[in-house]
Parts: C-alpha cells; sequence; structure tokens
C-alpha cells in the first residue's frame, strides 16, 4: 500500500510545488541554524531573572566524562536566537490552544489573577520548627516582640483561582501558627481586615508581594495593637508607578496580562545599609534614601524598596524609639510607613545576615521587635531559625 | 544527544545534511554518515564509543568467519562465539549491577556492589548486531566485507540509541545504492516533523504530569527520596494515580513511536527504508494484537530468533508454552535490568497463555468489549512498567490503584490537562494520519502545517529543559 502511495504522490506534484515542503523545512533548518550562530549572545536574561549559560571552557576531562556536551547544550539552550519569543509563544498555545490554567508553578486565576501554586498537603517539617522559633524568640523578649504573618493572596481572593483548585488549607495553618506564637508574643492575623477591604488593591496580580496599600493596612493593624498614631497618607503625596510586571508574569509570560501598578511616598528618611563584617559588626556601606527610584526602570521594580534584601541596615524615622524589622522581602514596602513612629528602625535580612539577632538588639538597644513574613515564605524558609541562634561573641566584648 | 536538542536540530542535523548532499560519491556520503554518527553517539558519553566500535569489529570478524567456514563446523562456532561475545558484554554493562545487587541482598556477596554506567543504546545495537551474524549464518544475506560499512549499519544515528532495531538483511543493499527522489525526501521530512511534534509538544508534557500523578514534585526533582516517595504514594486517591498512569501509557507510546516517526524519516531523506515500528498498538482488540502493533521491530526480534528456533508452536501445547515464557521472560529483562521489568514480562506471558489457550475466539467475536479489555490490561501493564522508581514499589502501586481512598480532587487536572488529555488520546489513534492524506493535497495547508509544526516544537524545546527518552535505557 505504501509503495503504491509514493509512486502516487511523485506523479502528482510537479514543478515548484513538489519542491515546496523540501524548500521550507531546509529554510527552517538551515535559516534558523545560521540565524543562530550570529545572534548576539546575552550574559543575563532579565526576563527570567537569571544568569544565562555561556559557552562552557574546553577541557579533556569535562570533554571525556561528558560534562562538557551537557554544559554546551544548556549553552545552546539558553542562548537561541529569540529565546523570549519561544517562550511567550509556548505560553500561549497553553494558555489558548491547550486550556491551561496553571504554567510553571504559577496559577492563572479569573479576571487576571495569579497565584502562588501550592496544592495538598505540603510537608510541615520546617514550618513546625519556624512556629517554634518564633514562639521561643517572643519568650525570651517578653512583650517586646509583635508576629505580622501575611496571608497569601490565595486565601483572600479564593473565588478567583481556577476551578476546584486543590490548595492546601492555609486557613487551618494560619489558625494554628497565631495560637501557638500568641502565647509568647503578639500577633497580627490580616484575614479579617483583609477580606473586609478585599476590593481595595491589596495583592499585585502578577507579583508575589502584597501592594504599598495592603502594607498599609497591616501597618495600621500594627499601630493599633501598639496605640500609636499611623503615617497620614493625605499628607503626603504618593506616586505611581505603572507598567510593573512582577515575578508571576516572568513564571506564566501569560499573554491576556493586566500590568501593576506600584505605589510609593517620596520620603527623605536617610537609610544606611550596611556591609555585615560578622556578628553585630558592620560598617557603611552606603546611605540612600528608602526607595530607589532607578529600579523602576528594570523589570524587578518590586526590587526598589529598601534597595532589596540585604543583610542589615538602619533607617532615621521622625518618631522615637526604636525598632527592629526582622523580616522577608514583603516588609520592603511596610517599613518606610515606620518612620511616622520611631527615631530608629534597624532591619535585618536572615538571608543575608546568617547570625543571631540578639547581640545586635543589646548592642543597638532595640526597644521592639517586630517579626514580618508572608506565609509561603514562611512555610519553606530554613533561616527563621536564625532568631534563636546563640551568639558567638565572647562576654567581654 | 537526543532529536529533540536545539543542538541536533539547528547544528547538526542541517550540517550532516548540506555535508551529505554536497558529497557526490556514496563512498564519500557513508563516510560522513559515520563520523556524523560517532560524534553523535560520543555526545554525552565519549567513553562508551570504543565498546560500540569494538562490539561492530567482533560482530563483522565473526560474520567474515561464519561466510568463509559456511556449511562446516566452524560456520556454527563462529556463530556461537559472536552470540556470546555480544551477549556477554550486554550482560556485563546492563545487568552485572542487578545480578550482584540481587546476590548482595541474598547472600551479602559481594560486599560492594560495582555501580556500572549503562552505555546509551547498548541493548539496541547488540540485538542488531545478533541479527546479523544470525542472518549470515541461515545465508539470509552476505556476510560485509568492509568493517567500515558494518559500523555505519550499527552506529548510524537515526537508529542507533533508540530503534527500531533495523535488520541488516534490510537495507544491505541501500548501503551501496540508495536512491534519493523528492516525493520521498518531503515524506521523510513530514514524517520527521511530526515526529519531533509528537515528542516535543505531547510526550514531554505527559511525561512530566505522569511523573506528578506517580509521585511526588520533590521526588521527581530526587527520586531517591524512598520514604517520602512511598509517603506520598499511599496519599495519592486512586482516581489521580489512574490519571497518572493513563498519562503515563500516552507518554511512553507518543514519546517511544516519535523517535521511530523521526528515525524513519531521517532515512527516507537519504534514501534509507527502516521498517515501521508502531501501529496504532492501542487500537488493538487483544493482548496479542497489541503485541503485534506495538515496538515491532522488538517483538519480531524474539519471535524470529528466539520463539521460533525453540520451536514456536509446531512441538505441541506444552513446549509452545514454555516457549512463550522464555520469550516473555526475556522482553520484559530487555527493558532493564530491574526486576519490574521481569514481572511485566510475564505478566504479558500470563495475558498471552490465556488468549492463546481459549480466550481468543470469544475476543474475535465481540466488537467493543475486547478493546476496554485490552486497553485496561495494558494500561494496568505500564502500571507494572512505572514501578521501578524506587519510592513506587509495585505492590504499593497495585493496591493504592485498587483499594479507592479519598484525597485531593481530580477535578481541577482534568479541568487543567483535559484537552492535553484529548489531544494525546487523538493522537495516539489513525486520525491525525488520515486527516493528513487529505490535508498534504492542497500544497498551502502542507506548508502552513509543517512550519506550524516546526515552529511549535521548536517552542516547547526552548521552553521546557530537554529530557532524555525513557528507553535509551533500555
Amino acid at each position: 500500500m505504501k509503495q503504491t502511495y509514493h509512486a502516487d504522490h511523485g506523479r502528482k506534484s510537479r514543478g515548484i510545488a513538489g519542491y515546496a515542503s523540501l524548500i521550507l523545512f531546509f529554510v527552517l533548518l538551515f535559516g534558523f541554524a545560521v540565524l543562530n550562530l550570529f545572534w548576539p549572545k546575552r550574559t543575563l536574561s532579565e526576563l527570567e531573572n537569571r544568569k544565562l549559560a555561556q559557552m562552557p571552557s574546553f577541557s579533556w576531562t569535562a570533554l571525556l566524562n561528558g560534562d562538557w556536551f551537557e554544559d554546551f547544550s544548556t549553552y545552546v539552550q539558553d542562548q537561541v536566537a529569540f529565546r523570549d519569543g519561544w517562550i511567550d509563544l509556548q505560553s500561549d498555545f497553553n494558555a489558548l490552544c491547550l486550556q491551561k490554567v496553571e504554567q510553571n508553578g504559577i496559577l492563572l486565576g479569573k479576571d487576571h489573577w495569579m497565584f502562588t501554586k501550592n496544592f495538598g498537603t505540603p510537608s510541615t517539617k520546617q514550618l513546625d520548627k519556624n512556629v517554634s522559633a518564633v514562639a521561643e524568640f517572643g519568650s525570651r523578649y517578653p512583650g517586646r516582640v509583635t508576629f505580622l504573618l501575611a496571608p497569601s493572596a490565595s486565601v483572600i481572593y479564593e473565588e478567583e483561582l481556577p476551578l476546584a483548585a486543590p490548595m492546601v488549607d492555609e486557613n487551618t495553618m494560619l489558625d494554628e501558627i497565631f495560637t501557638e506564637v500568641s502565647l509568647t508574643a503578639d500577633v497580627i492575623d490580616l484575614r479579617s481586615v483583609y477580606t473586609d477591604a478585599k476590593d481595595e488593591y491589596l495583592y499585585y496580580r502578577t507579583d508575589h508581594h502584597w501592594t504599598t496599600y495592603g502594607a498599609y493596612l497591616a501597618y495600621q493593624q500594627f499601630c493599633t495593637l501598639k496605640g500609636l498614631t499611623s503615617f497620614d497618607t493625605s499628607a503626603h503625596s504618593s506616586v505611581d508607578v505603572p507598567d510593573f510586571y512582577g515575578t508571576h508574569y516572568s513564571s506564566t509570560r501569560y499573554w491576556n496580562v493586566a500590568p501593576d501598578t506600584i505605589t510609593y511616598y517620596p520620603l527623605d528618611n536617610p537609610m544606611t545599609v550596611y556591609q555585615v563584617n560578622g556578628e553585630a559588626d558592620f560598617s557603611t556601606a552606603e546611605t540612600a534614601t528608602m526607595v530607589d527610584t532607578e529600579k523602576f526602570e528594570t523589570r524587578d521594580k518590586y526590587a526598589a524598596f529598601l534597595g532589596g534584601n540585604n543583610g542589615y541596615s538602619v533607617i532615621e524615622g521622625d518618631g522615637e524609639g526604636s525598632i527592629l524589622v526582622i523580616k522577608d522581602s514583603y516588609a520592603n514596602c511596610f517599613i518606610p510607613y515606620l518612620t511616622a513612629n520611631y527615631a530608629k528602625i534597624g532591619v535585618i535580612d536572615f538571608r543575608n545576615y546568617a547570625f543571631g539577632p540578639d547581640s545586635i538588639i543589646e548592642q543597638e538597644g532595640y526597644d521592639q521587635i517586630l517579626v514580618l513574613y508572608n506565609f509561603q515564605t514562611f512555610l519553606t524558609d530554613t533561616k527563621v531559625i536564625y532568631l534563636n541562634r546563640p551568639t558567638t561573641l565572647t562576654a567581654e566584648s | 544527544m537526543v532529536f529533540s536538542n536545539l543542538f541536533f536540530l539547528y547544528f547538526f542535523l542541517p550540517l550532516n545534511l548540506i555535508c551529505y548532499f554536497l558529497a557526490k560519491s556514496i563512498h564519500v556520503r557513508n563516510g560522513i554518515l559515520i563520523v556524523f554518527s560517532l560524534f553523535f553517539y560520543a555526545w554525552g558519553e565519549p567513553r562508551y564509543v570504543p565498546l560500540l566500535v569494538g562490539m561492530v569489529l567482533i560482530n563483522w570478524i565473526f560474520g567474515l568467519m561464519i561466510e568463509k567456514y559456511r556449511g562446516q563446523k566452524l560456520a556454527k562456532a563462529g556463530l556461537i562465539g559472536a552470540c556470546i561475545c555480544s551477549l556477554t558484554l550486554l550482560g556485563i554493562f546492563k545487568y552485572l549491577t542487578l545480578i550482584l545487587g540481587t546476590t548482595h541482598d541474598l547472600f551479602g556477596l559481594p560486599s560492594v556492589v560495582p555501580q556500572i554506567l549503562l552505555p546509551i543504546g547498548i541493548s539496541f545495537y547488540t540485538f542488531q548486531l545478533l541479527s546479523y551474524v544470525v542472518d549470515v549464518y541461515r545465508g539470509e544475506v552476505e556476510a560485509q566485507t568492509h568493517f567500515f560499512r558494518l559500523l555505519l549499519y550499527t552506529s548510524l544515528f537515526h537508529q542507533c540509541i533508540a530503534g527500531p532495531i533495523v535488520r541488516y538483511k534490510d537495507i544491505s543493499e541501500e548501503i551501496l545504492y540508495r536512491q534519493i527522489n523528492r516525493g520521498e525526501v518531503a515524506r521523510g521530512i513530514n514524517r520527521f516533523a511530526a515526529g519531533l511534534a509528537k515528542k516535543a509538544v505531547l510526550a514531554n508534557t505527559c511525561g512530566l504530569l505522569a511523573d506528578q500523578f506517580i509521585l511526588t514534585d520533590a521526588a521527581v526533582a530526587d527520586v531517591s527520596q524512598f520514604t517520602q516517595n512511598a509517603a506520598a504514594l499511599s496519599a495519592k486517591p486512586a482516581v489521580i494515580l489512574w490519571m497518572g498512569v493513563l498519562f503515563f501509557m500516552l507518554q511512553i507510546y507518543l514519546d517511544f513511536s516519535a523517535y521511530s516517526d523521526m528515525a524513519i524519516g531521517m532515512g527516507l531523506m537519504i534514501g534509507f527504508h527502516y521498517k515501521e515500528n508502531f501501529n496504532y498498538p492501542y487500537l488493538s482488540s487483544t493482548v496479542s494484537e497489541f503485541w503485534r502493533r506495538w515496538h515491532i521491530s522488538l517483538g519480531s526480534f524474539f519471535r524470529d530468533y528466539v520463539y521460533i528456533p525453540l520451536g514456536g508452536n509446531r512441538k505441541g501445547l506444552p513446549r509452545q508454552i514454555f516457549n512463550m515464557l522464555v520469550v516473555w521472560t526475556l522482553t520484559g529483562i530487555w527493558h532493564g535490568a530491574n526486576w519490574n521489568f521481569i514481572c511485566w514480562g510475564l505478566y504479558y506471558f500470563v495475558l498471552l497463555t490465556i488468549e492463546k489457550t481459549f480466550l481468543l475466539k470469544y475476543l474475535k467475536k465481540g466488537r467493543v468489549w475486547p478493546h476496554i479489555y485490552t486497553l485496561f490490561f495494558v494500561v494496568l501493564g505500564w502500571g507494572i512498567f512505572t514501578a521501578d522508581v524506587e519510592g513506587a514499589p509495585l505492590p504499593l502501586l497495585m493496591s493504592r490503584l485498587f483499594l479507592p481512598q479519598g484525597g485531593i480532587s481530580a477535578l481541577y487536572y482534568l479541568r487543567n490537562y483535559g484537552v492535553l488529555l484529548i489531544l494525546s488520546i487523538f493522537c495516539s489513534t489513525a486520525l491525525p494520519g488520515k486527516i493528513w492524506q487529505w490535508a498534504k493535497r492542497h500544497t498551502s495547508v502542507r506548508l502552513v502545517l509543517l512550519a506550524v509544526v516546526m515552529i511549535l516544537s521548536t517552542a516547547f524545546i526552548v521552553a521546557a529543559t530537554n529530557n532524555t527518552p525513557l528507553y535509551a535505557q533500555f
């Protein structure tokens, strides 16, 4: 049967039409091959927020054990012509033709919402450690520790999730966390405030952070708890930065995306970012304002707040007393409000400060301590336990 | 290297075709193919190139010996020598770790089990060489006098690492006389493109899903997490596991047949004709039929070189059943050095024996139920087949499949992967081929389809990290 078929085919296709698929195939194959050779090579991909592989250096050992080939494949893959376009095309096909509501671990919700995928019953081994760590930390500083754990957007906007998404039972987990920590520290549970204000702009849709307004509501809760007068937003003018395509967008590359807008208050309070030399030992690296407006020109706009996740920095506020904030990146747009209430605001991010905080609290004399995380980080972060790292400094210092 | 690799698609293959068509003489062309093939084989596994070349050399010498002493005892000695050499090497590189591991578990000997890295494609090219020496011995084909021509047959990158198991006698004439006409080249191109899309767009995604459904996300990244896998597997609801096995069934067909499509397509581009390896196996109405349509080059290898020489069905029923037992144990073990593959082979032995002895005549009368029956047992077979991962042990998987329990709802997954599932099932039937028969009559439709398929496949390859085909481990 096959024999008759191609004899037949050979007779039918005459002239240029007979060569058409050959020409097309070879043009596609050779054309792209040549284009690829001369395509400019990049060191990093802003869209993917990572370094791209470079031409691997040659060595006989690497060649013989096969590593060189593997590295070279990665290099070709990373430096391919129109890389961003190819990834967009795959995302479009998945969303439009395959009707998928999930791309690279991000759920594509209704009304342009994007959520971090967190399904089933995750292992709570790390979470349990983190909860005990905060509780223990609270018991060492009675009356001085506040624990603010921001819920995920998917808890507040549950109805925007894709159909029947089997998300983890974050509500129950949050209940348990707050119950345990509240025995030794003050806790701030934002769920009821956020649910009442859910028509407002609380979370970015294309990014995993809360908005400046979402942070403000959290800050108000903190003020109520501490009996403070909160930062007066009407006395300050705010600036809007449009066209923010955040981390969720980078993962999904969803075609039908609605970009977010970042709001910030231009404040003059100086922030000193320290270079960490050792435990409670640091030297000034730079002094700047809290919002690095140059970052708004780049893709990773949220990094403008506090200039990213520095190990230790101190901000001069306009109020009285001092507070130390131990945090993840959620705090970056929250901290500027604290300048209304404190004279000195210290900020520790354990990702870049691998010591226990006790020595700094003693040395710098912080009155209050705020531990601020969001649920997603808190669930898996392995560095929260640094809260109780014993000091490595000897007694005489 | 694998075919769905950017370097292969947009460097290796175009360069190979340019060099090939620029050369005029068949000898230069063959030389080019050998150089490219050895480079292809060396990609990622340079240490085993000497093994490949050495095995060809051994079989080449034995082939000549058989030819020279045809009809004498030395010819038989040559055949036995070739088989012993090939099978010993295959045994050392593929099965020694399993054998020593088992004796280690049972008797504590040896104290340390050596971990031998499996040379890629060894099961495929060993079988090609076995078929060569046996066919020479049987006088079905003349021995190849030129070493490099036998090396070309064995190492040709089209089929060396992932099949089909091409018989030497089927292409022996094409080594020196290949005719190329544009109708066939065009057909090869279309076949290659179709295979590429099956692999890049469908099979890879199905594979990711199968892993996700059967294992945990963490285990997909690191299969050594035995206890965690087992715990996660015990918590999976049966519906999710069935979906996992179903996606595995689609993946293994789409992936494996895609490689055969691409091999056949590349063969046609330069005038080699490889036999079909798959014939829509999931449309079968009996398990026996399934095995006539699935991985045909392997089934026919065991039929021609094991089953029939043992007497086939000509020596009475008990002997026939014994012969089948041998064939199916070998088929199982060919797929990998793991006990679950042997179980899988024996599972088919039982099914086929039942069919042969009495079920077949009832199956022939039915219309719909034989298909349901066949698919059910084939899906279950793939369940056994997947259970080679640490932490997804066979008994646990089976008990989870058949003891319903609650857990997370499958609705989300059906919603998210429904279209992919339907599309993958559609592409496992003969329908796309029929649509193509219509579409290819219109030049414009044909060209648009070709361009779309190539571009879409490239997008999927760029967007995903490469994954090696499953059966390169066989």
